[in-house]
C-alpha cells in the first residue's frame, strides 16, 4: 500500500455516499466513499492509501482524464518481470508503488528518473488512518 | 440332606431382611437431604461432614459397636432417657439393631446419592430454580428422578451392606434369636458349634442371595446407560 | 427500565480481573453481549439470574433484584433463562418441561406452536436433536412470561441453516411477549439480525456500546469490508507479491506491494480490507 499524509479539506455527502477533498503539498485529491470514520472530518489529518495495481500512469499530454487524483512524480525505480512492471514513484517526499503490465511498460518506455503522472481514480484511495484533528 | 434343609431355621435371614429393609428406609430419608446438601454446597464445613459421614467405612465394626453399645445403654443419658420416658430399651433388641444399623450404612446411602447428584448437569438444577422451583422441589422433581442410577445403587448397597453386617450386630444386639440373631450372627454361631452342615447351608444362601443382588443392580445399571435415562 | 451497576472479582484464565458493569436497559431492548471468551458475559447474564453474587445494585422496572447484602433468589425473578447445553430436565417429556414451570396448558400448548414442536410434545427429551431441544429450552423460558429473557449463546452449538430459523424464533417470542432481552452472542450476524443494542466487553469492563453497526461495523478507515485473519505466506509471482490469508474457514490471496510485503510477518494476525467499490457480488 503506498501512503500519502494529507489534510481533510472539505466533505460533500449524500446520504451514505461521501466526496471527500484532501489537500496533498497543494495538491488537491479526492475519494469518494461510503461510511467515514467518525474522526474523519475537516482539519483531520489523514494517512491515504491505494494498491499499487490501482495506480495507474500516464507520460506526456494525456488529453483529458477522469482520474480524480493526478500527482506528478518521477520514477525512481523499475523493475520489470516477464509479464508485469513493479515501480516506485518519487515525489513530495513520498514512494509510491505501482504495477502496470509490462507491455504498458513497453510502449510507454518507462525509463528510470523519467518524469510521470501517478493517477489514482477516487473510488481506489482509502483513508488508512486517521492521524490526528 | 432334604430334610436338613427343611428343618433349617430361616428366622435368622428373615430377620437379616427384615433390618435390612428398615435400616435402607430410615437411611433413605435421612441420607437423601443429606447427601443433596453435600453436592450442592460451597461451605467450607463440607469435608468434615463428609468425613463424618464416611467413618463407618473404615472404623473396625466393633469400634462402632462399642460406642453406640455406650452412647445407647441404660447407664447412659440417653439410652436411660429412653428406657424412662418410652419404656424403650435400645440395646440387645431389635430397635438396637436398626440404629446400630444405620450408623454403619449410612456412607454406602449417602455416597451413590451424593456422586449422583454431583454428576447431574448443574445447568438442569439451576434452570429449575429459574422456573421458580425450590431446593426441596428441584431435589424431588428433578435431580432424584435424573439420578436414578444413583438412587438404586444407593437403595441396593445399603441393603445387601447391611444384611451383610456383622460385628455391628453382634456388639449391640447378642444373639437373641427371633429378635437379634441375623444371618451372620447365625453364621458364627453354627461355626462355634461346629454344626458345618447349617454353617455351610447359610453361608451358600448368603452368596447366592448377594450375587443376585448385585447382579441385580449391574444390569438394571447397564440398562439405564443404555437407553440414557 | 433496568439499572445495572455491579462489580464482581474474576478468577479468568487470563489472571484475576474486575467484571465492572454498569448499565442501563430501555424495556423491550434486545441487546447483544459481545466480547471475548472470559470477558465476563457469561457471570454477567448470571448475575442478572441470581445465579451468582456480586457487588452493588440491579434494578428491574422498580424492583429491586440486588442492593447490598440482599440478593433476590433466582426463584423470585421474573427471568427466563437459556443455556447452551439446553438444560432440560429429561426425566420429563417435552411439554412437561414447560407445565414444570407453571400448569398453564393454554400457555405452553401456545409456545410449542411457535418453535413448531406440537407434534412432538409428550416425546422424550433424550430423543429430540439439538436444535429441537433448543426450541424446547426456549418455550420452556417463556412460561413464566420473563420480564427478562437472558440468553447464553444458546444457537452457538448448532448448525447454520438451524440458527437462522431459531433466530427467527427468539425473535417473535421476544415481540410478542414484550420482554426485554439479553444475549450472549459471538456470532455478528445473529447480532446484527436480532439485536437493537449491542454492548462489547473487554476484560470485564464495558468496553463499547451502541446499535449493532456503530459497534460491529469497522470504521478505523474508509474501508467497507474487513475481515480478520492469519497471514500464512507471502508468495513472489513475477515482480509482485501475493499473500495468502487465512480467513475462517477459507484461504484469500491479496496481492500486495513491495513495501507492504516489508511491513508484514508471516503468522500475523492481519486485517483484509476493500472499499465497497472493488467487490462484485454474484448468484450462487
Amino acid at each position: 500500500m503506498s501512503k500519502l499524509e494529507a489534510t481533510i479539506t472539505h466533505i460533500q455527502s449524500q446520504e451514505a455516499l461521501h466526496i471527500v477533498a484532501f489537500d496533498f503539498h497543494g495538491l488537491t485529491l479526492k475519494m469518494m466513499s461510503l461510511e467515514l470514520p467518525k474522526s474523519a472530518i475537516v482539519g483531520a489529518k489523514v494517512l491515504l492509501g491505494a494498491k499499487p495495481t490501482a495506480i495507474a500512469l500516464s507520460k506526456g499530454e494525456a488529453g483529458m482524464l477522469s482520474y480524480s487524483n493526478q500527482i506528478a512524480m518521477s520514477i525512481k525505480t523499475l523493475k520489470a518481470g516477464e509479464l508485469l512492471c513493479a515501480l516506485t514513484l518519487e515525489g513530495f517526499g513520498v514512494t509510491l508503488e505501482s504495477i502496470i503490465t509490462k507491455e504498458s511498460a513497453l510502449r510507454m518506455a518507462l525509463q528510470e528518473g523519467e518524469k510521470v503522472t501517478a493517477l489514482i481514480k477516487a473510488s481506489e484511495l482509502s483513508i488508512m488512518e486517521v492521524l490526528d484533528v | 440332606m432334604f430334610e436338613t434343609l427343611l428343618s433349617l431355621d430361616m428366622t435368622p435371614f428373615a430377620l437379616s431382611f427384615k433390618l435390612a429393609l428398615i435400616t435402607t428406609l430410615i437411611l433413605f430419608v435421612i441420607a437423601l437431604p443429606l447427601a443433596w446438601w453435600l453436592s450442592q454446597t460451597t461451605s467450607k464445613v463440607k469435608p468434615y461432614f463428609e468425613t463424618l459421614t464416611a467413618l463407618p467405612i473404615v472404623l473396625p465394626p466393633s469400634v462402632l459397636g462399642f460406642y453406640i453399645l455406650f452412647a445407647l445403654s441404660q447407664n447412659s443419658p440417653l439410652g436411660a432417657f429412653f428406657e424412662e420416658s418410652f419404656g424403650i430399651k435400645l440395646v440387645f433388641n431389635f430397635t438396637g439393631l436398626v440404629i446400630a444399623s444405620c450408623f454403619y450404612s449410612l456412607p454406602f446411602m449417602v455416597q451413590p446419592l451424593q456422586s449422583g447428584f454431583e454428576a447431574l448437569n448443574k445447568n438442569m438444577i439451576e434452570a429449575s430454580y429459574i422456573c421458580g422451583k425450590s431446593k426441596t422441589q428441584t431435589l424431588l422433581f428433578v435431580a432424584l428422578p435424573n439420578a436414578k442410577a444413583a438412587l438404586i445403587s444407593a437403595l441396593v448397597i445399603t441393603f445387601a451392606h447391611t444384611v451383610g453386617e456383622f460385628g455391628v450386630v453382634l456388639m449391640v444386639g447378642g444373639s437373641i434369636p427371633g429378635e437379634t440373631k441375623v444371618a451372620s450372627v447365625a453364621i458364627y454361631e453354627a461355626v462355634e458349634i461346629m454344626n458345618y452342615t447349617q454353617a455351610h447351608i447359610y453361608s451358600a444362601i448368603m452368596v447366592v442371595l448377594s450375587f443376585l443382588t448385585l447382579l441385580g443392580v449391574y444390569l438394571i445399571n447397564g440398562r439405564m446407560k443404555r437407553v440414557g435415562v | 427500565m433496568i439499572e445495572i451497576d455491579i462489580t464482581k472479582p474474576l478468577h479468568g484464565v487470563s489472571g484475576e480481573m474486575l467484571l465492572e458493569a454498569k448499565l442501563t436497559i430501555a424495556e423491550g431492548d434486545f441487546v447483544a453481549l459481545a466480547g471475548e471468551s472470559g470477558s465476563g458475559k457469561t457471570t454477567l447474564l448470571r448475575i442478572l439470574a441470581g445465579l451468582e453474587h456480586a457487588e452493588g445494585t440491579i434494578e428491574v422496572s422498580g424492583e429491586t433484584w440486588q442492593e447490598k447484602s440482599f440478593h433476590m433468589p433466582p426463584q423470585k425473578r421474573g427471568i427466563g433463562f437459556v443455556f447452551q447445553d439446553y438444560a432440560l430436565f429429561e426425566n420429563m417429556s417435552v411439554i412437561e418441561n414447560l407445565l414444570f414451570v407453571q400448569k398453564d396448558n393454554v400457555l405452553a400448548k401456545h409456545l410449542l406452536e411457535i418453535v413448531e414442536l406440537s407434534e412432538l410434545s409428550h416425546r422424550r427429551i433424550t430423543t429430540l436433536s439439538g436444535g429441537q431441544k433448543q426450541r424446547v429450552s426456549l418455550a420452556r423460558a417463556m412460561m413464566k412470561r420473563p420480564k427478562l429473557l437472558l440468553l447464553d449463546e444458546p444457537l452457538s452449538a448448532l448448525d447454520p441453516s438451524m440458527r437462522t430459523k431459531l433466530q427467527q424464533e427468539i425473535l417473535t417470542l421476544h415481540k410478542e411477549f414484550g420482554t426485554t432481552t439479553l444475549m450472549v452472542s459471538h456470532d455478528p450476524s445473529e447480532i446484527y439480525r436480532l439485536a437493537n443494542r449491542v454492548v462489547m466487553l473487554e476484560k470485564g469492563r464495558i468496553k463499547s456500546e451502541g446499535t449493532p453497526k456503530e459497534v460491529l461495523l469497522q470504521r478505523s478507515s474508509s474501508q467497507k469490508f474487513s475481515f480478520t485473519g492469519e497471514l500464512l505466506e507471502i508468495v513472489e509471482v513475477d515482480v509482485i507479491k501475493v499473500a495468502v490469508i487465512a480467513i475462517g474457514q477459507q484461504l484469500v490471496e491479496v496481492v500486495i506491494g513491495e513495501e507492504e510485503a516489508r511491513n508484514l510477518k508471516i503468522g500475523q494476525s492481519v486485517r483484509v480490507g476493500t472499499k465497497a467499490f472493488a467487490p462484485i457480488i454474484n448468484h450462487v
